[in-house]
């Protein structure tokens, strides 16, 4: 007896591990799929330009007014903090940094996956559950290039976009509440700010990093559009895990970008 | 919706994501400093070099005249910090 309900926990849990890694090689074989099959995708640039409004343009609205919260409630938090101690001039350094560094990829990313991500996987579920992905195979038009692939590169490239504006809007809102609300000298909010803003090391590795987001998140979105069940509860199982996902991925990715790029030698 | 209508959208929201990015590198980074001006290299020796830092500051006179591009330890002249037994 006692033997029967270990096979059994055994069974399920290699069934459990052998469907885990079937599923990863699906999504792995489906990546490179996709990328082998872009050309149309960039050929005829206009599917994804569409894409870039649906996925980038109806973003803008949610990523700016969030971004210029954001930069307003940093500048409010670490007037009060930087005031203790007597460097309250530094009040630009520290939006600038965490907002291009950190809660401009990472923030931006999570509102991306949960407005833009869930839609397109919405979208592509139901394309299926409609049969319409069907129907075009049946018509030998290809539906990786010519549903998957624009709504995937319309996504990466709209994600550094956004991130980059995210950041700029809060370190506007910053600027308005540490400068103009509260009253922190103009000039040492930005001299200070230049001084510690690096181009390369955190401008530059913030935009890698959203674009390794833009990335993980498109992917994760078009996969679990296209692997959904065709029915209207697998369409919405679908999106739940595409914002679930993306956001765990957003976040563990964030954490092994920060190392590999902050921590290195020459970071100050 | 239009065809025009949304490459009209989509070119403002590229434009819109490059002047981010071009305010975040010249505004926020500081790009323009890093002038393509001709420098030199100036080596020099210290017995504790403290914080210093590659990419810190080289000063004179107050103006950031260039960077320092890289820190090195000495192995020839203080190879042996104190006698081995």
């Amino acid at each position: 007896m006692a033997g029967k309900a270990l096979r059994g926990f055994f069974e399920r849990l290699g069934n459990q591990v052998t469907s885990g890694v079937w599923q990863l090689g699906f999504a792995a074989r489906f990546f490179g799929y996709m990328l082998l099959h872009s050309g149309t995708a960039l050929r005829r640039f206009s599917l994804t330009i569409r894409e870039i409004y649906f996925s980038g343009v109806l973003s803008l609205i949610i990523i700016l007014v969030s971004g210029l919260f954001v930069g307003m409630v940093l500048g409010l938090q670490g007037y009060h903090t930087l005031e203790r101690y007597g460097s309250s001039e530094a009040l630009g350094v520290l939006v600038a940094l965490s907002l291009v560094r950190e809660l401009g990829p990472v923030v931006a990313g999570l509102l991306f996956a949960s407005r833009a991500g869930s839609a397109i996987t919405a979208e592509i579920g139901l394309m299926k559950a409609t049969e319409q992905i069907s129907a075009m195979e049946m018509m030998a038009v290809d539906p990786i290039a010519r549903v998957v692939a624009p709504r995937f590169w319309g996504g990466v490239i709209s994600m550094p976009l956004l991130a980059a504006l995210f950041s700029a809007m809060g370190i506007f809102g910053g600027y308005l509440v540490g400068v103009k609300l509260i009253g922190v000298d103009e000039g040492a909010f930005w001299s200070q700010m230049q001084a510690a803003v690096d181009v390369r090391e955190d401008i530059l590795n913030g935009v890698l990093k959203s674009f390794v987001f833009g990335v993980a998140v498109s992917l994760i979105a078009v996969f679990e559009g296209y692997d959904a069940a065709p029915t209207a509860e697998g369409v919405s199982r679908a999106t739940t895990r595409t914002v679930v996902t993306s956001s765990l991925a957003i976040l563990a990715l964030d954490f092994v970008l920060t190392a590999l790029m902050f921590t290195g030698g020459t970071a100050t | 919706m239009n065809r025009s209508t949304i490459d009209l959208w989509v070119g403002i929201f590229v434009a819109a994501g490059l002047v981010a990015l071009v305010f975040l590198a010249l505004k926020v980074g500081n790009l323009a400093s890093f002038s393509a001006a001709q420098t030199y290299d100036v080596t020099g020796d210290f017995t504790n070099i403290g914080g210093l830092k590659v990419r810190a500051p080289v000063k004179s006179a107050g103006v950031v005249v260039g960077r320092v591009t890289k820190i090195s330890f000495d192995t020839v002249s203080r190879a042996t910090p104190w006698p081995r037994s």
